[in-house]
């Protein structure tokens, strides 16, 4: 079904090369623009996140990074980029890279619990959740955020469209709910947010 | 924020920095179509796509094709090399696990590489995308601007227009859900497939390989060949009309006669014996 996505496709014509360059350059065009409103409406929400993230790191605090299917390649991501890049590494740990773990619980308890029983273990208060989703509705996102906020953790979450369930039950201190109803175009805002995020962090000025 | 300087603020800057890079990859799209036109060929003739440089992009490139987040999308075969971090780490293999190694073990002539370079491309990489061309494969690299794609040889480069590694990643992330969508365009529309590759296999003459799709089809096997090949005639009721095409039975113990399931060129089922 491509209906949606190419209308051009279901009038019965045939495909031109120029239709399909015409709608790609589109999409292209909207994910920059995506980004641009991001950076602008949420910047100050960013900056202050950066401010609270920042606190917590000089305290000592480790960032866990969490989420399902390409938000989990993200959060591999921000565990890395926050850990091994810039002038001095910061504490960072992708919930979603051990295989065995997430097996062990997945079979043995049940998917909705794999990021809330690792943050039990590993997590201390002043630590960092950060949740990565597209919908706002994975139960086992929204379990590790609840189990964060109970340890005493710096909430951040990550969200498209509405904000599903992470914004109704306020789950996260810090909530970035990108307004796009494409789960590709939010990813995509996502990860410009991450990776400014970070840039602010190396920024921040040193608490007084 | 500092109201006397408003335009150096470190958000501004990052949106500064995103606007012609973003503006580039729109006027990229027709490049973007093409490489995504010769990965949809390569998929309806049962190549697989197989990804590496960036793990985390890697992996999720691999996801995005096995695992559409679209329903009713067929999933696309996809795998990524840099996700199991044991065979590269391993004390004992010298080298046998590294991408390239690794791409030269389960790489096929129909398949396609995707290597996903943010940064400098490092000589793994590079390695691995030599292996990929001289397997046959098509070879597509998502690669970093300001001259870092200067070394790499594939048959689709699409440069990010940044030498920031983050923003060239943000690139790359639009790049490989277009190349997606379009892969599945360009599969679901016909008339869209480019002649086949020199070198590469051709299903059948016709526009459509029926074992090449997504659902497994029923087939008799009238020969077995060397090498675990059999030749199999498609069962008339799946639309084969009694066609043969050379199969794998490699994943089975089937004999001449057997009805088996086949999957991309695949057997993998026997669903039984002659019984007629």
């Amino acid at each position: 079904m491509t209906g949606p996505l190419y209308p051009f496709l279901t009038s019965g014509d045939a495909t031109t090369q120029e239709e399909v360059t015409r709608s790609t350059a589109a999409k292209a065009t909207e994910s920059l623009h995506l980004r641009l409103r991001l950076l602008r409406d949420l910047g100050p929400s960013l900056t202050a996140c950066a401010g609270a993230l920042s606190s917590a790191f000089r305290a000592g605090g480790t960032l866990f990074a969490f989420g399902n299917g390409g938000s989990s390649t993200d959060a591999q991501y921000v565990a890395q980029l926050f850990s091994a890049t810039g002038p001095g590494g910061l504490p960072a740990i992708s919930l979603t890279g051990d295989a065995a773990l997430l097996t062990a619980l997945a079979n043995d308890v049940d998917f909705d619990v794999v990021f809330a029983r690792q943050l039990a273990a590993l997590a201390r208060p002043g630590d960092i959740a950060m949740a990565l989703s597209t919908s706002g509705g994975s139960a086992n996102v929204l379990r590790g955020l609840r189990e964060a906020r109970r340890r005493g953790m710096v909430t951040v979450g990550f969200a498209g469209s509405g904000g599903g369930r992470m914004a109704e039950e306020r789950l996260a201190d810090h909530l970035f709910v990108i307004p796009s109803p494409s789960v590709h175009r939010i990813q995509e805002a996502q990860t410009t947010a991450c990776h400014v995020l970070w840039q602010l962090v190396q920024q921040a000025p040193a608490a007084p | 924020m500092d109201q006397h300087a408003p335009t150096t603020s470190p958000l501004d800057r990052a949106a500064a920095a995103r606007t012609v890079p973003g503006r580039a990859l729109a006027d990229d799209a027709d490049r973007v179509a093409a490489a995504a036109r010769d990965m949809a060929a390569r998929f309806r003739h049962g190549g697989r796509l197989l990804t590496f440089g960036s793990a985390a992009d890697a992996g999720h490139v691999a996801v995005e094709f096995t695992h559409p987040v679209i329903v009713g999308k067929r999933a696309l075969p996809a795998l990524s090399l840099a996700n199991d971090a044991g065979p590269i780490t391993g004390p004992l293999t010298g080298g046998a696990g590294s991408p390239a190694a690794r791409l030269r073990l389960l790489g096929r002539p129909g398949d396609i590489a995707m290597a996903i370079l943010t940064g400098a491309p490092c000589p793994g990489a590079l390695d691995t995308l030599r292996a990929a061309r001289e397997l046959g494969l098509l070879t597509v690299a998502l690669t970093a601007g300001g001259g870092m794609a200067a070394e790499v040889d594939a048959d689709h480069v699409l440069a990010a227009r940044s030498g920031d590694p983050l923003i060239a990643r943000e690139i790359h992330i639009t790049t490989y859900h277009l190349l997606w969508e379009l892969a599945h365009v360009f599969l679901e529309t016909p008339g869209t497939d480019p002649p086949t590759p020199p070198g590469q296999p051709a299903c059948r003459t016709d526009d459509t390989c029926l074992t090449c799709a997504d659902t497994a089809v029923p087939a008799r096997i009238t020969e077995l060949r060397p090498g675990r090949l059999a030749l199999a005639a498609l069962d008339a009721a799946s639309g084969g009309e009694g066609d043969t095409e050379e199969i794998s039975v490699a994943l089975v113990e089937a004999q001449v006669g057997d009805m088996v399931l086949v999957h991309a060129k695949e057997a993998i089922a026997v669903l039984g014996g002659d019984t007629r």
